[in-house]
């Protein structure tokens, strides 16, 4: 960390190494957008001096640039590289003639804001609006494709306890919305599991709006393949700007936890392959490689720990429904309509996780509480049921009942004071 | 034959032992932690969602086979979908195993043969080799014999199938060819079954070398990934929506059944032509024609490929050519001379002997680059006397005309016994290339020889022609004679054959014959009445002939002697005097030495060694003592001296004066004899040696300086006693009793310089006071000499603040001691003595305006 790097700094701005990060706490919900501001204007200096922040630099004076680096700063929804309002093109429009005279008219030009690492056209109205993007990252086989098109598929088609808060979405750019097209067709058209994630997808931006307020909000899901996460060179390489996002949801395959494949194997022998026929990759190590992450790209203190809300998903939570008596909340036709209810049932379920955790992977507990400020533990099951293997496709026999998505999702949406308590 | 290519091995695939799609194994020699990746990146294979998937095998999905060139590399990977992958609970589908073989760039083989015969990793393998507990990452190096002309076209034969469902794959294949050739990036989109054939197809349609270099080709893709390896991809339809909004896919030329085009230029066509077999045509052949004329230096334009490609084509055809279509083919391949004999055994075999005439046609309209005996073939297989001859004759012109034979005699005569045509038109395209190359035949012997050749070989030589050439040779004879006279008698020689010389080149021969003439033979030339010879060279010869061209123009003239002055302002150009003057009769020299004019010792120093050799010593001493100065004469005294003496350091300067003989030094020394002759002051010293020696009996005056000396000076011991001066001095200053005890005579300058340099500044101040009052109380005592001598010491004193610079010491003492002229004359001369470079102090001296006037006080 070089604090001398920014030459903005106010005078009197004492150096923030000196400071305590266990004072930033989480306090109250609106306080913590200010909290979140003021550790990510001390510790991010990191910001490459890239061509946009020179231009920027060089195109205002420096009061203007200090507010648009440090207080108003923006993250690209694809790629979460550093972006601003003050770098755009101008896009002429097409040159219309006058039906009286023939006289052409010149129309005002279009600004089109660009991200400059990524050069993706940014939403017209991103910059009028609050952004978080939030990654869904985990290990191979982990169900995060199925997750993020599950979640995308109840947001957009179904009705749920979303709908009930007045919280409502879109797809916004192309290519995710045909990468979730194409998910879709084949998990809930087809009824299929999908493919393994061989290479990274297109992001996908949606768009979340809330009748009860004015503020938008994007947020980017990224899939991305699992083996990505399990070497820190790769993922730096692969995710150079992960640290950047404002949330992560950290799904994790319970068969990677050999407490709960033993106790599977305890209730109904032989349904789960023992672990010699099967690779296993601890979440732990997982887990402690975003904490490197974090470390190695100078977001955080070697000591302290990860400020953004993480939630650790346990995946494929059906296959434990029956072994142990871990409620999954139902994510459509649910009877519950009021936010406290929905935290309600979102403590009751994490604390039974919570529970199973503590019996079956003690040493994964401790290291998040170790390395996380903010966390929370859901079981998520995006297709609600085991599929059945049929001539080299697994398929789901009546449909998918996915059960859990939106529990992580709200969870971070009141962190994100996005969603108000009443 | 059969050769054996290395290849290093890359396998990603989905495996237990490496916990997801991860590089399976690798040839560890060769790829680099980052050539891994990218490998891995480009052979990702992603399948396309078919509808009706789920009634799909994996061997149902096409094959992405690719051939492209990475970091230096060449890369051949198949990459196939396997359904199911190996490590995940419950399985996944999405795997692939993707196969890279990489070779080094330079290598060339049939990529076709390499896909074929190479043994490419299957799941069963994968399946076979992979545990849990962890596979070694090598693999060695794959090792693929192939056979030097692997043939295989079954390939082709499906693709270009007569049109069905919509499709006209010949109309994509040309539109596709032509865009490759054209340095396109190209996308084909075609269904799946087809890619394969694509790939394969193109493969095989191009020269080897052209594959290598310009074509990466992929035979599936669903992703703007390969875009950035690959300058051919192939799509399915399915596909084709998912990379048009990839921004670089307006730069792509997009083949798809409705892609229509016009027609495809000449390479595109035929080719598609001859694999689709249409009116016999052969693709066999079509490799074996087209394919031979391209190789590794070949630029592979658009142009190129389509004229080799027409040639192959139109060959066949040009028995029904029309005049205007054949004159524009022959026109296209005139410059190769392969190409143009492959026509010409086309004519032959098809007989279509009509062709040849228009041929000749077409040549004349191009420039011949070829040797005409290239075309000697044309003669014997097609002669049809009076039909040909004319159109031979003017072509045999155009090329003998333009070539430069380069004194070739044997080529031009063999070009001229390429036929036995008679004709006396050929005399006049031969002779004069033969009369220029006999021409410059210098050896008389090897011309006599080549002309017997010409008289052999061309037998219908008439009376003219062998006229001129016996004419030639005898010339040739004439000036081997006058190259091989002696001196003068060249120009003898010459001038009595002079009617061989053609005007034009006189200047040039006359150079190469004579070169220079001496002064020797010119003036031989003169003493023997041949005075007309050297007219003629004065007036035909170039001007190098003679190092003065005027003056030999008046030396011949009989009467040469009326223009004396003429001469000798000639003569003084010269540049090789010398010469001139050794080699010229009495006559002319007694004219020189009259009109010499000497006055400085440098001068008399070249005349004397000019004439050294003769004996006009002393008349060139003589006419410089009549013009010299004083100073002039006593420097040659000097150096007399020095001769006498054997001072040949300082003769050094002047080694021709050393030959100076006793009548001529005599002669100088009586020169400085008279009374009148001033004696300067550095000569005093020699006119005394020479009056001593009885040289001379004029009177010497003496010399200031006689009595002081440095010697006597140091014998006295005045400046030993200096060391110890401070203690001398009574006090802190100096007196006037001080000085007088101190300075005695003899006290030159440096005297003074060592006094003042072991005195204060103060007492250096005091000095000029001091002089001024003891030079007072002399005359005032009417002390004579002690006056004198003081006044003598005071001249001292100021010249040694001139020549070390003391301009501060200077000016005082100026102001207290006024000099007179007479004393300001004796500081000049001392400092004229004694300084060896000037200073500004004793610049302003030399200027006596400046601040020196008569003295007020007593003087010398």
């Amino acid at each position: 960390m070089e604090p001398t790097k920014n030459n903005n700094q106010e005078p009197g701005v004492q150096n923030p190494l000196s400071e305590p990060v266990q004072e930033a706490q989480a306090g109250e919900p609106s306080r913590t957008s200010w909290w979140r501001r003021l550790l990510d204007f001390f510790f991010d200096n990191r910001i490459e001096e890239l061509e946009a922040v020179n231009a920027l630099r060089n195109g205002g004076n420096s009061i203007t640039f200090f507010i648009d680096r440090y207080i108003f700063r923006r993250h690209c929804p694809y790629c979460y590289g550093y972006v601003s309002k003050r770098i755009y093109r101008e896009r002429s429009r097409p040159g219309r003639h006058s039906k009286a005279s023939g006289i052409p008219l010149h129309l005002p030009t279009l600004k089109i804001y660009e991200c400059p690492h990524c050069s993706r056209e940014l939403p017209s109205d991103f910059f009028a609006s609050m952004s978080s993007s939030i990654a869904v990252i985990g290990g191979r086989d982990a169900g995060k494709s199925s997750f993020i098109t599950v979640f995308c598929d109840i947001l957009l088609n179904k009705p749920s306890i979303l709908n009930e808060l007045g919280i409502f979405g879109s797809i916004l750019n192309p290519d995710g919305a045909e990468q979730f097209e194409s998910n879709r067709w084949m998990l809930i058209d087809q009824n299929t599991t999908l493919s393994g994630t061989v290479e990274m997808q297109n992001p996908i931006v949606v768009r979340l709006q809330s009748k009860y307020h004015k503020r938008s909000m994007y947020i980017t899901l990224i899939d991305s393949p699992g083996e990505h996460f399990e070497e820190l060179s790769t993922l730096i390489a692969h995710h150079p700007t992960l640290q950047y996002a404002d949330g992560i949801i950290f799904l994790m395959n319970p068969l990677d936890i050999n407490g709960i494949v033993e106790l599977i194997e305890q209730e109904n022998p032989g349904t789960v392959p023992s672990r010699f026929e099967r690779p296993i990759t601890p979440n732990f190590n997982l887990v402690e490689n975003l904490h490197k992450l974090y470390i190695t790209t100078k977001r955080i203190d070697p000591n302290s720990q990860i400020s953004v809300p993480t939630v650790f998903c346990l995946s494929r939570a059906d296959l434990l429904e029956d072994v142990t008596s871990l409620y999954i909340p139902q994510d459509v036709d649910t009877n519950l309509a009021e936010v406290e209810d929905v935290m309600e049932e979102m403590e009751l379920v994490a604390s039974d996780l919570h529970e199973l955790l503590e019996e079956t992977d003690m040493r994964l507990l401790n290291l998040m509480a170790k390395s996380f400020n903010k966390y929370k533990l859901f079981p998520v099951s995006p297709l609600g049921k085991a599929p059945t293997g049929q001539a080299g496709r697994q398929t789901i026999i009546g449909g998918i009942e996915p059960k859990g998505i939106l529990q992580p999702f709200i969870w971070l949406l009141l962190e994100f004071n996005f969603i108000k308590k009443r | 034959m059969t050769k054996t290519i290395e290849f290093a091995q890359h396998i990603r695939t989905s495996s237990k032992a490496r916990r997801g799609f991860r590089t399976f194994k690798r040839t560890l020699s060769v790829i680099t932690d980052q050539l891994d990746e990218k490998l891995g990146t480009y052979g990702v294979y992603t399948p396309t969602q078919y509808q009706n998937f789920q009634e799909m095998e994996p061997k149902d999905y096409p094959k992405l086979f690719m051939f492209y060139r990475l970091e230096g590399r060449r890369v051949l990977c198949k990459s196939t979908y396997e359904g199911n992958d190996l490590h995940s609970y419950p399985p996944r589908a999405g795997n692939y195993i993707a196969h890279a073989l990489i070779c080094n760039i330079e290598e060339r083989f049939n990529p076709i043969e390499v896909f074929k015969k190479a043994t490419w990793k299957t799941i069963d393998n994968i399946r076979d080799e992979d545990d849990v507990a962890g596979v070694d990452l090598s693999i060695e190096a794959l090792r693929v014999s192939l056979q030097e002309n692997h043939e295989d076209t079954s390939y082709l034969k499906v693709l270009l199938e007569p049109p069905h469902e919509g499709y006209n794959r010949q109309n994509m294949f040309k539109q596709a060819v032509d865009a490759i050739i054209n340095q396109k990036k190209v996308i084909i989109v075609d269904d799946k079954e087809m890619l394969e054939s694509w790939m394969f197809c193109l493969l095989q349609a191009f020269p080897e070398e052209f594959v290598f270099k310009s074509l990466n080709i992929a035979s599936f893709s669903n992703s703007n990934l390969l875009m950035e390896v690959c300058n051919v991809l192939c799509f399915e339809p399915e596909n084709v929506e998912k990379i048009r909004r990839h921004s670089d896919y307006e730069k792509w030329e997009i083949v798809t059944k409705n892609s229509a085009r016009g027609e495809a230029p000449y390479y595109a066509r035929v080719l598609t032509e001859c694999i689709a077999e249409k009116d016999g045509k052969d693709f066999a052949a079509f490799k074996r024609e087209v394919f031979k004329e391209f190789d590794s230096t070949s630029t592979f334009s658009v142009e190129e490929f389509n004229k080799h490609a027409r040639f192959f084509d139109e060959l066949h055809k040009i028995g029904e050519m029309s005049e205007e279509g054949f004159v524009g083919f022959l026109s296209l391949y005139i410059k190769e001379y392969a190409k143009v004999r492959v026509i010409f055994e086309e004519i032959k075999s098809k007989k279509i002997w009509k062709k040849i005439m228009v041929f000749w046609k077409a040549l004349k309209g191009e420039k011949p680059t070829h040797n005409l005996e290239n075309y000697k073939f044309i003669l014997e297989n097609y002669s049809v006397p009076g039909e040909t001859d004319q159109l031979w004759l003017e072509f045999e012109k155009m090329v003998v005309q333009s070539r430069d034979f380069q004194n070739n005699l044997d080529t031009l005569l063999d070009y001229y016994r390429l036929t036995k045509i008679e004709n006396p038109q050929r005399l006049t395209t031969y002779f004069p290339k033969i009369e220029q190359i006999i021409g410059l035949i210098e050896n008389p012997e090897i011309a006599k020889a080549r002309i017997n050749d010409v008289f052999n070989t061309i037998s219908s030589l008439d009376g003219q022609s062998k006229a001129k050439l016996e004419a030639q040779l005898r010339d040739i004879e004439i000036i081997q004679q006058i190259k091989d006279a002696n001196g003068h008698e060249k120009v003898i020689v010459l001038y009595n054959n002079r009617a061989i010389f053609k005007s034009e080149s006189i200047q040039i021969e006359i150079e190469k014959l004579i070169g220079r003439l001496s002064w020797e033979q010119v003036f031989t030339l003169i003493k023997d009445g041949k005075r007309e010879c050297l007219q003629y060279l004065i007036e035909h010869g170039p001007p190098i002939t003679f190092s003065n061209v005027k003056l030999v123009s008046m030396l011949i003239k009989s009467d040469y002697r009326e223009y004396q002055a003429d001469i000798f302002e000639l003569y003084s150009e010269l540049n090789d005097k010398n010469d001139f003057l050794r080699c010229s009769p009495k006559g002319i020299q007694d004219m020189i030495f009259s009109k010499i004019f000497i006055s400085t010792v440098p001068e008399l120093e070249k005349y004397l060694g000019l004439y050294k050799e003769m004996i006009a010593g002393e008349i060139i001493v003589k006419k410089f003592l009549d013009v010299a100065n004083h100073s002039e004469v006593w420097l040659l005294c000097e150096l007399c001296y020095s001769i006498q003496n054997s001072n040949h350091l300082r003769l050094s300067q002047y080694p021709n004066i050393r030959n100076i003989s006793d009548t001529s030094r005599n002669l100088i020394f009586n020169a400085v004899n008279d009374l009148s002759v001033e004696i300067p002051e550095r000569y005093r010293q020699l006119a005394e040696w020479l009056s001593r020696q009885k040289y001379i009996k004029r009177l010497v005056p003496k010399s200031r300086m006689e009595e002081f000396s440095y010697d006597d000076l140091r014998s006295i011991g005045a400046i030993g006693e200096f060391k110890d001066i401070r203690k001398k001095i009574k006090g802190d200053s100096l007196s006037e009793d001080d000085l007088l005890k101190l300075v005695k005579l003899p006290w030159e300058y440096f005297c003074w310089k060592e006094l003042c340099e072991q005195l204060s500044v103060e007492e250096n101040r005091e000095i000029p006071n001091l002089i001024a009052q003891i030079i007072e109380k002399f005359y005032r005592s009417r002390d004579d000499f002690k006056y004198r001598m003081w006044c003598l010491l005071a001249c001292e004193y100021i010249t040694y603040l001139i020549k070390y610079e003391k301009s501060k010491e200077f000016r005082y003492c100026l102001d207290i001691i006024r000099i007179n002229w007479k004393e300001y004359e004796f500081i000049s001369n001392r400092l004229l003595v004694i300084m060896y470079g000037t200073n500004p102090l004793y610049e302003n001296f030399k200027q006596k305006s400046k601040g020196f006037g008569l003295s007020k006080g007593p003087s010398l």
